[in-house]
């Protein structure tokens, strides 16, 4: 039998290899966030990356809690006090040493996915809204395969979206439909729904929360929610999202900047000075927002929009250990 | 420097404003960015600076700058004065005077030095154009540049016939007219052994060349003869012979008969004076020359010969209803024959007196059309009852003779050629025309004899004798002038005397008698019997005109043009402009691309 590490590694050869071997930029053709495509991707991501994800998601907060449920999870050596009733004699009598079955524990895990629809993300090629979704659709399918239920919010979108979770691999084609569905809308501070979601968990009391916030993180209110899911247990991750666009601009001459969430004007000129010092600011700006998320016990990621989702999936989040 | 086209410095305008397309910086453009957060919070970013900026030191903006305004230099058409090409005409005289030996050289030489020199100081924008002036006026070369000048001046050779000066300086005045006023001098390099010209229809600047030194020259300036006044055989000879020259002459003067020379005259002619011989020539001779036995300046004129006429030599052809009119009258012509048909194999053709209507193709040879109707002669209208009003007294038809007893009772009016000119006008309309046409001569008379009193006038047989003379030259004593045409049989061969074969035109005119000596007309169709077709006359410089060899000068000939500042004209530069406009553009397009990173 093979061990957990040597399967992993397997895994992550197989990773690499299938990330190498599709372009870095292979963006889908339409604006459809799944597609026949994508969702073979997302069944082989599933298969490989699963659980692995689903452990990294959690990270230090929440390990996988193997107990002694009906459903086999690994073995243990036996040590005092555990259960002689979980004891293999089976594998006592091969291996002459005592070990002890354990199942997987039998408790809500819930993944919380929220996806930032401001107006903002309404940009890049493609855009980082659609990115967003696609990301949202990867780890919700993931996460409905392996976990108990996914709860979806999109602070800014037009569409009112139902406040039951996602419960089920069978529900994931409603999530799909639902992440579909969404438009941008207008810029909403995302803070009240992530203090929504502490609050609910506090009387809850149950265990497995995971929070995936996907956010180009241009509007200031989102400190104090993730503070707050960090707080009350939720392992929180911030994928943060941005276009090569808005990343390094190459554009120079005089414009006039609109922004695209409050209508303000800005007249600029973009000059070699001022571009290199925008590169340095932007640089500052990301620098500071991971420090802020470390800082918090939040863990951050920094996506591009153009990037292939699988290839973020399989070799980026390992890469900055959301994968377990 | 001056500018042809002014207004094209409006052009320039564009600079300015080439440059001020580079202050001008262009105009925001509205970019949609997700946040300006980003923006906002740069410290060091570059602000939209003002709409005008200093020009930048670009050198796309020098070239293009550069571009435009010599583009609208070359629309400017800048120009240079320099002094206008001149068109200078040179006469040379080519008469027979200036074979005269002069010196080392003869006079022809020298003239022909004189143009060099004069097309030596020529400038290469200027023009020159080169006129023969013998019997006839030769362009050599109309409006060459040096080089031709030279080849043509080469070819030129002086003539033995007199010089046609009214027609050259007609030519001259016509050239110097049509160049434009003081645009052309005109030169007349000759020994001005010619009457002086009229004032009037002379090139404004003109200036006279003259060739040549006092020479002493014996001619003989007159050779005839006839028949005896007593009707014996043979012809009483005559001839003059001239001193030119400032002292008195002993010569002696020959005289040959076919082969037997008659008897030599010693004379004493003094200076500037002539003397005159007479010798019986006997009977049977076809030939007589007379030569003045001297070395002068001038051998040209020291032999004369003459043809004399046989009986019945050369036929009359008349064509009338009624002939005997005409045929009297020529046949007291001694050597011609009237016929009233052409006899193939006969004697020659002298002339032909046609009345009445003409046929389609005229009769070779000259022409005496009496009262004609159709052809070249369309009559628009008749005249009664006219007389002679007006008459050309030098004309060689009306020579010792007075028409001004004509009475005409009824004439044709006619719409007549240019080339025709009235010799006998009356009130109303010309009665007698006379004129060249394609080397031949033809005369006109407008009415019928027997409608008038011309045929009971003592004139008639004069006219008629005139008209022999006229019309076929070398009839009587079968001698010509240099440069006067020999009516000859269509297409016959002529020998010129220096051996050289010209074949006649088809009218039968030889008009290349340039030489002095004795031509030989042979007949193509007659060589089973070269002895039948053969014919010969001679071509005398029997021209005192021409024998006077004393140079002299013609002041009417110096005319200095009107005083006038140097013709100037415009040489413009805007093809050079152009061109570097166009060096300019390639090299901004290529700096563009270069830059562009096309490249």
């Amino acid at each position: 039998m093979r061990s957990v590490g040597g399967i992993r590694a397997t895994l992550n050869n197989l990773g690499r290899r299938f990330a190498r071997a599709v372009p870095s930029l292979a963006p889908m053709p339409t604006d459809t966030v799944v597609d026949g495509d994508f969702l073979r991707k997302l069944d082989r991501l599933s298969l490989t990356l699963g659980r692995d994800l689903i452990n990294g998601l959690m990270g230090e907060h929440l390990s996988t809690r193997r107990t002694s449920g009906i459903e086999f999870a690994d073995y243990r050596q036996y040590s005092a006090g555990d259960d002689l009733r979980r004891v293999d004699w089976n594998a006592y009598a091969r291996l002459g040493t005592l070990h002890v079955r354990q199942s997987q524990a039998e408790h809500d895990t819930v993944l919380f996915l929220l996806v930032d629809a401001s107006p903002s993300m309404d940009f890049g090629n493609p855009t980082k809204f659609l990115s967003a979704r696609r990301l949202a659709a990867g780890l919700g399918y993931i996460a409905l395969s392996h976990l108990d239920s996914v709860v979806l919010a999109a602070p800014g979108a037009d569409n009112r979206l139902a406040a039951d979770p996602f419960r089920g691999r069978g529900q994931s084609p409603n999530l799909f439909r639902t992440l579909q569905e969404l438009n941008a809308g207008q810029a909403i501070d995302f803070d009240g729904i992530m203090v929504g979601w502490s609050a609910e968990r506090m009387g809850g009391g149950a265990v497995g929360r995971l929070a995936v916030i996907v956010s180009d993180l241009l509007l200031d209110g989102w400190h104090d929610g993730v503070r707050n899911l960090v707080t009350n247990g939720f392992g929180v991750t911030v994928l943060h999202v941005l276009s090569p666009e808005e990343l390094s601009p190459s554009e120079d001459g005089d414009f006039q900047l609109e922004d695209s969430e409050t209508g303000e004007r800005l007249d600029v000129h973009l000059g070699a000075a001022s571009l290199q010092e925008y590169d340095r600011r932007v640089a500052a700006w990301l620098a500071e927002t991971e420090s802020w998320c470390h800082a918090n016990g939040a863990r951050y990621v920094r996506l591009q929009s153009d990037w292939d989702i699988e290839r973020t999936l399989l070799d980026v989040l390992r890469k900055r250990g959301v994968t377990a | 420097m001056n500018l042809l086209n002014p207004a094209g410095a409006w052009w320039l305008l564009l600079v300015p404003a080439l440059i001020a397309l580079y202050m001008l910086r262009p105009r925001s453009r509205r970019k949609p960015v997700p946040s300006l957060r980003l923006w906002r919070e740069l410290p060091q970013v570059e602000r939209p600076t003002p709409r005008l900026r200093r020009p930048p030191l670009s050198w796309l903006l020098l070239l293009q700058a550069l571009l435009l305004a010599a583009g609208a230099f070359a629309l400017m058409q800048p120009a240079l004065w320099t002094p206008a090409a001149r068109h200078t005409v040179v006469l040379l005289d080519m008469s027979g005077s200036m074979q005269t030996a002069d010196g080392f050289t003869t006079r022809f030489e020298q003239a022909r030095t004189d143009a060099r020199n004069i097309a030596g100081k020529l400038r290469d924008n200027d023009r020159i154009t080169l006129l023969g002036v013998g019997p006839t006026v030769l362009t050599a070369c109309s409006n060459c540049v040096r080089n031709d000048f030279e080849r043509a001046l080469s070819d030129l050779t002086p003539s033995a016939g007199r010089a046609d000066w009214p027609s050259a300086v007609s030519v001259a005045a016509g050239l110097a007219g049509q160049a434009g006023a003081n645009a052309t001098t005109t030169y007349v390099i000759s020994d001005g052994a010619f009457a002086d010209l009229p004032a009037g229809g002379l090139p404004s600047d003109m200036h006279f060349v003259q060739v040549g030194g006092n020479v002493t020259n014996l001619a003989v300036s007159v050779l005839s003869a006839r028949r005896p006044p007593n009707n014996s055989p043979g012809y009483s000879a005559y001839a003059r012979i001239e001193n030119v020259s400032t002292s008195q002459a002993a010569v002696q003067v020959s005289a040959v008969a076919d082969t037997v020379p008659l008897e030599p005259r010693s004379l004493n002619i003094p200076a500037g004076g002539h003397a005159d011989v007479t010798w019986d020539v006997p009977a049977g001779a076809l030939k007589l020359t007379v030569g003045v036995n001297t070395q002068d300046a001038l051998a040209a004129d020291n032999q004369a010969v003459l043809f004399l006429p046989t009986n019945s030599q050369d036929q009359v052809i008349v064509k009338s209803d009624d002939p005997t009119m005409y045929m009297r009258a020529v046949a007291g012509y001694h050597g011609l024959q009237p016929i009233t048909d052409t006899v193939k194999g006969s004697a020659e053709t002298a002339f032909t007196v046609w009345e009445g209507e003409l046929p389609a193709a005229l009769p070779a040879g000259g022409l005496f059309l009496v009262n004609p109707t159709g052809g070249l002669f369309a009559a628009t209208g008749e005249l009664e009852n006219v007389s002679s009003q007006e008459t050309v007294a030098d004309h060689p038809l009306l020579r010792d003779i007075d028409l001004r007893a004509l009475f005409v009772q009824r004439a044709r009016k006619y719409e007549a050629p240019a080339w025709l000119e009235p010799i006998v006008q009356s009130a109303d309309g010309p009665l007698l025309l006379a004129g060249e046409q394609d080397g031949r001569r033809i005369a006109v008379l407008t009415f019928d004899p027997r409608e008038s009193n011309l045929p009971k006038l003592a004139a008639f047989p004069l006219l008629m004798a005139n008209l022999a003379d006229w019309l076929y030259p070398q009839s009587g004593v079968g001698a010509l002038r240099p440069g006067e045409a020999a009516i000859v049989p269509p297409g016959a061969t002529v020998t010129t005397p220096n051996g050289k074969t010209v074949k006649a035109s088809e009218a039968g005119v030889f008009a290349d008698t340039h030489e002095v000596g004795i031509y030989t007309v042979s007949v193509a169709d007659r060589q089973a019997n070269p002895q039948d077709g053969m014919r010969s006359f001679a071509v005398n410089m029997t021209d005192i005109n021409e024998s006077n060899v004393t140079p002299r000068d013609h002041r009417e000939l110096e005319r200095a043009a009107v005083q006038a500042s140097e013709r100037l004209a415009t040489q413009d530069y805007w093809s050079p402009l152009a061109a570097v406009a166009l060096v300019l553009a390639g090299g901004e397009w290529l700096l563009y691309c270069l830059k562009r990173g096309r490249m």
